[in-house]
């Protein structure tokens, strides 16, 4: 009953099951209550800092107050507090005013409601601020107010009794710590040093994946010309290249690429060797300027699958912004000049549309939903047809390398947003290594990481300049994209819904170094492996969280999603998760690990009845003997 | 159940004798059963078969080859490979194989050639040899099949098919009944079977002393009054009314309500409330003094307080859902297979305006509400609505479904279809129009009712056993003339025309068919079995999956079943006293003292002494059950409150999509599959250890017999339904199928000889 939740309930629903203080990690655990965070071993919460860098005042404050040491968050490594506020309102759209205590961290935002039992908590990594405004000097109740506009699809708005120096340091504070980059500090990922069992840095390694790939062949050879980052600076250092075109050429080719940024391999095919290839547009400009290294480039990378004498050309863009970027020296591949080349254009718009789609959806789900006008409303976003288009895309992609076995490439205008969202899907649908855990990390760690899409101007780490332009949700949208994956094939992947959202919630956290910086160059400047902790360390150090129990190994199987919008939902689990009217009604998180039980239980019991079984044939007649015992195997194959 | 046992057997010694009679038939039968893997019902005749022909699978690009049938009854398609052909140890087929559909599903035909399509009809002659055939069913299956050579063949058969389905015709209805269950090797076979112990049919005295047994209703009684459908034609001959009511008082109450539907007991919450269910007041009728008396005594049953919920309020009528459903359909359908009438883009807006979801919601919502009021003890809930044949029966199976966990089980379920829908007088045979002479009254009332269900289903997945494909195999069923369960509007019908008293099988048809021949249609009609005898209908593997094997077991504590307590005492002190309680009405949403809850009492008059020792309504009351109806928190034991928010209500893709031609996907994967395989495993493996214990003692006798069920290659499908999940068989294309599969025959050794 949507108008069931009273205003008595929610705030033990918002943080039942839970204790606050251990779910240091993540912001999305403010809402989901259908994991127990008990249990995890997160290796955070049992190394809690004492923090040092206390200000007299605070510490008057805080002795002061018994209750202090119950207020606060459970520390980091190296996280600090900064500042705290009694009697603070957290303005909730859901359950109204909520009255607590605030305490800004080096690393979060932390808001603790002590009068309801259990607690209301509200634990926000800064990283997740786009923005924060004050509201006012004077409203009717004498309370002034600020809120926080979130890049994870909600806004929180506190208020404090009265002006003054509380709420100015809080305030003052905030936009310190939510923004370093533009207050010249340090993000906490530099300075959060927690050790974890593995290092998810060396998770990825080009050559070995490469490898993986069935290559290096007779067709294909890695180049170190980019070893320096010379050649293209937002490419990685390993490219794969076609065999028969020397390092010399290469570099007239980037010269004729936007950005420098060649065609090169993404994925090769197994059997028949067509090749998923990925470069930005062409500068054709106006002129219709050719480069004749960049076409018998091309016709190199067709000649290198026996298979198929085409070649098809994606330009995800639509035509008419392929014809427009023309006028600045870019464009796309005429078919004369590229003889047996297809072109097709995609459609997918460009990040100013899927910024500003995703803003109208926040407006759509956030914090109310119009119940009647509900699907009109979610249709006037068009977010879904932005996913649909995106999925599509992949889906021609994929169709064309499996079942015309012939070889792509794949552009945009950069070819670091649409491009990355394209083949990184494409070979999601292709190869069964990208479904489960590990290979998702390398899918992200090279198509995305690698290959320069620019997380840093995107999302805008630490920056408060909110407005910029060069921020849109790309990286969501291909998220996205998996997410609809999963539904049409739940037992295709490996990991869970859960693993999806900490991915993105770690995105804005600026926890973790994995998604700082804009290109490889810069984070091997900024030596982020020595200096920050990888996500995927955090990840794979409990991997059972993340695990979907349905997961079956479908080797060699390709998945050929239906993209349909009848056939695509919005993702509510990420985007309505703040409202609380739109809980899951069985925790499935913990359902799945029921799954996993059940399934260890029986698994079990199968072997144990097997066993007996060979026992008692083998006791009842001796020519039986030998049969029975290799049965377990396949079982386990199969679960 | 079956009370006629001693008939069949005499049936079964008089086969013989008329033998000869049906030779003819069987002999093209068994023709048709030679020539390939196709079975034939005994009756049913092959017209016309063609092959190859390639039947697209979910999923991309894969399809299976294999023959297309069309006979009397059906059309067939049999895959060529792959498909495990269950050993038949019944003498009677599966009705309907899993690429099978009945003549009577088929909507329409439409033949399609790469230039042209053309909808065909009985009468219009085919001009061209089609390349694809498809099949537009009333349960929103599409069926498509290509041909693999167009030719003369294709035609023939595409033809053949068009002159047969015709559907709209009641004499094509009963000519395609006969075809089905009017052979007598099927009466025969229909005669014999045995009633599912597990069953409660809801017809006679006992079944519903049993429900009160497993309520734990103790202020209740059935009463026969009803026994000749004297007092109300569509009411069953069974009806529970309160203990202490005597059968003169209740006799005079019939005629206070339409078409005499007294309040009657539906279901005993275990804290105490009681649910009932009735048709509206007749206000133009004279009123004694001691009507009123009975009346209240009627609906308090022993209860302090009484709430009516005007059901109908705020809740489509028929007719809106019949519209609402026309669209969905359009909708998700298209209107030919050229063009998909919506486009993509506007699929979100469309899907608004069909407005099935806000119907869906609205029946979830009262449903939910009046969960929540029963949930508080103490209270007579009486949904009322006009007649009491339609909604009534959505909102009263609801509520059980929401707070009552038995009736999630697959048996429960059947049972409360059967009380709140069978017994109850739903107007099956004119809501389903199957003879479409009916089309104002036509209106999927029933299949609303099952969205509903696999809403909750889709919310609350581990708290239901039945699936999502029992819901689908129980949606596409309702669609098929064939099952007494949907053929009869009341009990009396049903009766009257089984000439019986059980809905369940009836050896006398055909009995008296082979005295006269086989030649007497008016008295010797076939007999239907119940939807609920899925052995008869269903694959061995669609009805393995009609389970949910992980569901949690209902502990027998949380289990409102007869062992639950009694109702507390006070409120037996209360009203076994002369004041009648509070009577309440529920509105828009809210709780409020009924100020004209009896219609007299406008009129003044006879009742105004008995109005004046009412008790005003305790302020106390109303606030509880207002707090109730908020929906607190309700504990482990309070029922399954839906989410209504826009996002949470969803489309049921798995029904209503399964046919759009650009989209035919799987549907979503139920979600325990692979808990399934596991625990088949295990019940194999246990019947193995038994099998091995019964060596010991019995020597070689017992291990032939389980071996054929020992390696019943069931795998494979299962293996499919991990990435193609719902419609069992389908799956992927087999080069690149599953690779561990050849070594699964390895897994179950076989027993040494």
């Amino acid at each position: 009953m949507d108008n069931s939740v009273s205003s008595g309930s929610l705030g033990s629903k918002l943080s039942s099951s839970r204790q606050p203080s251990v779910d240091s990690l993540s912001s999305s655990s403010t809402s989901r209550s259908d994991r127990s965070y008990h249990t995890k071993p997160d290796p955070s919460s049992d190394s809690v800092s004492t923090s040092t860098a206390f200000s007299p005042e605070l510490r008057v404050l805080r002795d002061a107050n018994k209750l202090a040491q119950l207020e606060e968050p459970r520390l980091l490594p190296k996280e600090s507090i900064q500042d705290m506020a009694k009697d603070v309102t957290y303005i909730c759209p859901f359950i109204g005013d909520i009255r607590g205590t605030v305490t800004v961290t080096n690393y979060r935002l932390f808001f603790k409601c002590m009068d309801k039992d259990p607690a209301f908590v509200l634990d926000i990594p800064l990283g997740v601020i786009s923005r924060i405004e004050k509201i006012g000097g004077a409203s009717s109740r004498g309370e002034v107010s600020y809120g926080l506009v979130c890049k994870d699809v909600r806004n929180l708005r506190f208020a404090h009794k009265q002006e003054g120096d509380a709420r100015r340091s809080i305030f003052e504070n905030l936009m310190k710590f939510a923004f370093p980059v533009s207050n010249n500090l340090q993000m906490f990922a530099f300075e959060y040093g927690q050790i974890f069992p593995g290092n998810g840095w060396k998770v990825y390694d080009p050559i070995a994946e490469y490898k993986r790939q069935g290559l290096l062949n007779e067709s294909w050879r890695v180049t170190k010309i980019n070893d320096h980052y010379e050649l293209c600076d937002t490419y990685p250092a390993v490219l794969v290249v076609p065999v028969n075109i020397p390092d010399e050429e290469l570099k007239k080719v980037a010269a004729f690429r936007a950005k420098g940024r060649i065609p090169v391999l993404s994925w090769i095919h197994p059997e028949s060797q067509a090749t998923v290839t990925r470069c930005s547009q062409p500068m054709v400009g106006v002129n219709g300027k050719r480069c004749k290294e960049d076409e018998k480039y091309l016709q190199a990378i067709m000649d290198a699958n026996a298979q198929s004498h085409k070649l098809f050309i994606f330009d995800a863009r639509p035509s008419v912004n392929a014809v427009a970027n023309k006028t600045k020296g870019g464009g796309f591949e005429s078919e004369d000049a590229y003889q047996n080349a297809e072109l097709v254009f995609l459609d997918i718009h460009n990040i100013h549309v899927m910024r500003e789609s995703l803003r109208k959806l926040k407006e759509v789900v956030y914090p109310d939903i119009e119940e009647s006008r509900w699907l009109s409303n979610l249709e006037s976003t068009h977010w879904l047809e932005h996913i649909k288009l995106i999925l599509a895309g992949a889906l021609r992609i994929a169709d064309k390398v499996e079942s015309g076995k012939t070889s792509v490439v794949v552009h945009c205008s950069d070819g670091w947003d649409r491009t990355a969202q394209l083949t990184s899907l494409a070979m999601l649908m292709l190869d069964s290594y990208y479904r489960t855990i590990q290979g998702f990390q390398v899918l992200i760690e090279k198509e995305w990481l690698g290959f320069g899409h620019r997380f840093q101007l995107r999302i805008g780490h630490g920056d408060k300049n909110h407005t910029d332009a060069d921020r849109s949700p790309v990286f969501l949208q291909f998220i996205d994209c998996v997410w609809q994956m999963t539904r049409q094939f739940p037992a295709a992947f490996e990991f869970n819904e859960y693993f999806l959202i900490t991915i993105l919630d770690h995105l804005y956290s600026c926890l973790f170094g994995t998604f700082l910086c804009n290109s490889e160059q810069q984070r091997v400047k900024e030596e982020l492996q020595k200096k920050t902790v990888s996500l995927w360390s955090y990840i794979n150090s409990q991997l059972q969280e993340f695990t979907n129990p349905l997961y079956v190994n479908y080797s060699n199987h390709v998945l050929f999603p239906v993209v349909s919008m009848r056939h695509l939902e919005l993702w509510v689990g990420y985007y309505i998760r703040w409202n609380p009217r739109m809980r899951p009604q069985e925790p499935v998180h913990q359902r799945y690990k029921e799954l996993l039980a059940k399934r260890a239980e029986l698994q079990k019991k199968v072997e144990e009845l097997q066993r007996e079984v060979t026992n008692r044939s083998a006791s009842s007649s001796s020519e039986r003997a030998g049969s029975p015992a290799r049965s377990i195997t396949p079982i386990q194959t199969f679960v | 159940m079956l009370t006629g046992s001693k008939t069949s057997f005499k049936i079964k010694q008089l086969v013989p004798d008329f033998k000869d009679k049906t030779l003819n038939f069987s002999n093209t039968a068994l023709r048709s059963r030679e020539t390939s893997d196709f079975k034939c019902l005994p009756g049913e005749r092959v017209l016309q078969r063609t092959q190859p022909v390639r039947k697209p699978r979910a999923g991309r690009g894969s399809s299976l080859t294999g023959a297309l049938l069309c006979t009397t009854f059906r059309v067939a398609f049999v895959p060529e490979e792959g498909v495990a052909k269950t050993e038949d140890r019944d003498s009677v087929p599966v009705f309907l194989g899993e690429h099978d559909v009945a003549l009577a599903s088929i909507e329409r035909v439409v033949a399609v050639s790469p230039s042209r399509w053309k909808v065909l009809s009985a009468r219009s002659s085919l001009r061209f040899h089609p390349e694809e055939l498809v099949l537009f069913c009333r349960d929103l299956q599409v069926l498509r099949f290509h041909f693999e050579k167009s030719s003369a063949e294709s035609a023939e058969i595409t033809s053949a098919i068009a002159r047969v389905y015709q559907p709209s015709v009641p004499a094509s209805l009963s000519s395609f009944q006969r075809s089905a269950l009017g052979s007598v090797e099927v009466k025969q076979y229909l005669s014999n079977r045995g009633a599912d112990p597990q069953m409660n049919w809801f017809e006679g005295l006992q079944d519903w002393e049993r429900e009160l047994a497993r309520t734990g209703a103790t202020a209740w009684r059935v009463s026969s009054v009803n026994d000749r459908f004297e007092m109300a034609t569509s009411l069953p001959k069974f009806n529970v009314v309160p203990q202490r009511i005597l059968d003169t008082e209740l006799k005079r109450t019939f005629a206070h309500f339409t078409e005499g539907r007294i309040p009657r007991w539906c279901w005993h919450h275990p804290e105490g409330s009681d649910l009932l269910r009735a048709a509206s007041f007749q206000s133009n009728i004279y009123h004694e003094k001691h009507d009123a008396r009975n009346l209240e005594a009627l609906l308090f049953g022993r209860h302090p307080q009484c709430v009516i919920v005007e059901v109908g309020e705020d809740m489509p009528p028929p007719s809106e859902i019949q519209a609402a459903h026309s669209r969905l359909r359009a909708l998700c359908l298209g209107d030919i297979p050229a063009s998909l009438s919506v486009s993509d883009e506007k699929w979100l807006s469309s899907l608004e305006a069909s407005r099935w979801l806000d119907h869906v919601r609205s029946c979830l919502r009262r449903s939910a509400e009046v969960s929540c009021l029963l949930a508080e003890g103490d209270l007579a809930v009486v949904l009322q609505e006009a007649e009491d044949r339609d909604l009534n029966c959505v909102v009263s199976s609801l509520v059980q479904i929401m707070s009552d966990p038995h009736c999630r089980t697959l048996p429960g379920f059947q049972n409360l279809v059967q009380k709140e829908w069978v017994s109850a007088g739903f107007r099956f045979l004119h809501r389903n129009n199957y003879t479409r002479d009916r089309d104002k009254e036509e209106s999927p009332v029933f299949l609303l009712f099952l969205d509903c269900v696999w809403q909750l289903l889709q919310q609350f997945p581990s708290h239901f056993e039945i699936t999502e494909v029992f819901l689908l195999t129980l949606h596409d069923r309702a669609h098929l003339p064939l099952y007494s369960t949907f053929l009869f509007n009341c009990q009396r019908e049903r009766g009257r025309n089984t000439q019986h008293l059980s809905q369940s099988y009836t050896p006398v048809n055909g009995w008296q068919e082979l005295v006269n021949g086989g030649l007497a249609p008016g008295s010797g009609g076939p007999s239907f079995p119940p939807v609920w005898d899925w052995a008869l209908h269903c694959t061995p593997e669609r009805r393995d999956s009609f389970r949910n094997p992980s569901n949690t077991p209902l502990s027998p504590g949380a289990v409102p079943n007869g062992n639950s307590e009694t109702p507390p005492s006070r409120e037996l002190s209360d009203c076994s006293g002369s004041g009648p309680g509070l009577v309440l009405l529920f509105s828009k949403g809210s709780l409020g003292p009924a100020p004209h809850l009896l219609p007299w009492r406008n009129a003044g008059g006879a009742a105004s002494g008995w109005k004046n020792h009412r008790r005003a309504p305790s302020r106390d009351g109303l606030s509880r059950l207002e707090r109730a109806l908020k929906g607190q928190p309700l504990g482990p034991r309070g029922p399954l409150l839906p989410l209504l928010l826009g996002p949470c209500l969803r489309v049921w893709r798995g029904c209503y999509l399964r046919g759009a031609l650009q989209t035919q996907v799987p549907p979503p994967v139920s979600s325990h599959l692979h808990v399934d395989f596991l625990a088949s495993e295990v019940e194999r493996l246990r019947g193995r250890l038994a099998l091995a214990k019964g060596l010991d003692r019995h020597g070689n006798c017992k291990r032939a017999e389980s071996r054929g069920t020992n390696q019943k290659p069931r795998q494979e499908t299962t293996n499919h339904n991990f990435l193609f999940a719902g419609n069992r068989g389908t799956g992927c294309s087999p080069e690149r199928r599953y690779t561990q599969t050849p070594t699964r025959g390895q897994k179950h050794p076989k027993l040494p000889p």
